[in-house]
């Protein structure tokens, strides 16, 4: 299995843009001061409201797959920007920028989802 | 005598005429298709950095600074719609996502794609009802208006009370009272033909007076290419409240896990 790696930066211009997409409820509790870029697999796409999700394997640097819930912008702002719930599929490995949990914990809110050459998403491209 | 009666009679039924004409000559404006925010989700369109902080009294601009505290935290407090509980009156019309309006004579009707929401807004001359059940979106009744008197109502002034609460005018911990005596005024114009402007007034005991902001919304002619999405709130919520403590729901993992740092992981107790 491909070695996922988790590295940190700094990503503003792409965490402003989700804050902008956000009227259901605050984003207080996400870290925004310090977000991570999380490369990993897709286990579901969850094309649901009130938010989407990604839930997400990233392997860890000890080695340890640890599988992160990220939540998105809802379904009326993406389906107008081309995203369906088929956009994403198990398996698909893809880069995603994500805002963690004050806490620690392994959930996050994300943006800019990325192919792993770095490129956009494209959520109309056929499966 | 016979001749007064007749004359009486032929004025009276001349301004019946006259006041029929009148009601049944004014036409009702057509507001159809979608309309989409302009501007910020802050409850001042512009944003506070510009518009000036909410005037809040003393006891709620206090009760803003610990919810904020409390949220550079991780704590989700003073934004009610986090737990899906709907945004209600004012904080509706920011609509994070479009909504339609219909006009009929007896009511106005504003059906909101964000928590698929509807107002109904009594146009029928009717007075306030002797008890009014609280509910998010108040109880509202509205009343039209010619101001360029060309025989086409152009403007729906809206008062709304009776609101149910615990309500916020957004998500940046503005609440309102909890004594939820809320009264919410409007003015609907139509600028043109892209534009729909709302005059929104805000009565409430956590403000020092009332408050006043414009809201404008822009307009995508009714067609096969209006998108309208259903929005289920408790669909996918992962945000839950126990007591005061707030927790993400790892639903893949089945368990609640802190908003915070300190506060304890909730898992499932298992039956061996």
């Amino acid at each position: 299995m491909k070695r996922f790696t988790l590295f940190i930066i700094l990503f503003l211009p792409a965490m402003m843009l989700a804050r902008s997409s956000y009227g259901h409820h605050s984003t207080a509790i996400y870290d925004s001061d310090n977000p991570v870029e999380l490369q990993g697999r897709v286990v579901e796409w969850q094309f649901t409201n009130p938010h989407t999700f990604v839930i997400l394997a990233v392997e860890d640097e000890s080695g340890e797959e640890v599988v992160w819930s990220l939540e998105g912008s809802n379904t009326s702002l993406m389906f107008r920007r081309g995203w369906t719930p088929d956009s994403l599929q198990a398996g698909d490995e893809i880069i995603i920028t994500v805002r963690p949990l004050h806490s620690g914990a392994p959930g996050g809110n994300y943006s800019n989802i990325r192919n792993l050459d770095g490129t956009p998403f494209d959520p109309k491209a056929k499966r | 005598m016979r001749f007064t009666l007749r004359y009486i009679f032929i004025v009276f039924a001349a301004l019946s005429v006259s006041s029929c004409t009148q009601e049944t000559t004014m036409t009702y404006p057509d507001w159809s298709g979608q309309w989409t925010r302009i501007g910020s989700l802050n409850w001042e369109p512009e944003g506070y950095a510009v518009a000036g902080e909410p005037p809040l009294t003393p006891e709620y601009q206090a009760k803003r600074e610990e919810f904020q505290r409390l949220r550079d935290l991780g704590v989700l407090v003073g934004d009610p719609p986090a737990t899906c509980l709907p945004p209600g009156m004012p904080r509706l019309m920011t609509m994070s996502f479009p909504f339609e309006m219909l006009v009929t004579p007896a009511s106005a009707y504003i059906l909101a794609d964000w928590d698929s929401a509807v107002r109904r807004i009594y146009t029928d001359g009717r007075d306030w009802p002797a008890y009014m059940l609280p509910e998010f979106n108040g109880y509202s009744i509205g009343q039209w208006h010619d101001e360029n008197n060309d025989g086409i109502y152009d403007m729906l002034s809206v008062e709304t009370r009776s609101i149910k609460g615990p309500r916020s005018f957004d998500s940046s911990a503005v609440v309102l009272h909890d004594n939820n005596e809320t009264i919410v005024l409007e003015e609907f114009r139509r600028l043109d033909d892209n534009t729909l402007e709302n005059t929104i007034t805000t009565i409430d005991d956590a403000l020092t007076g009332p408050w006043t902001v414009k809201r404008s919304y822009s307009h995508t002619p009714p067609s096969d290419e209006v998108i309208w999405v259903e929005y289920v709130c408790a669909e996918n919520n992962r945000h839950i409240k126990l007591g005061d403590e707030w927790y993400f729901l790892n639903s893949e993992e089945g368990t609640l896990d802190p908003t915070r740092q300190g506060q304890p992981r909730l898992i499932q107790e298992l039956d061996n």
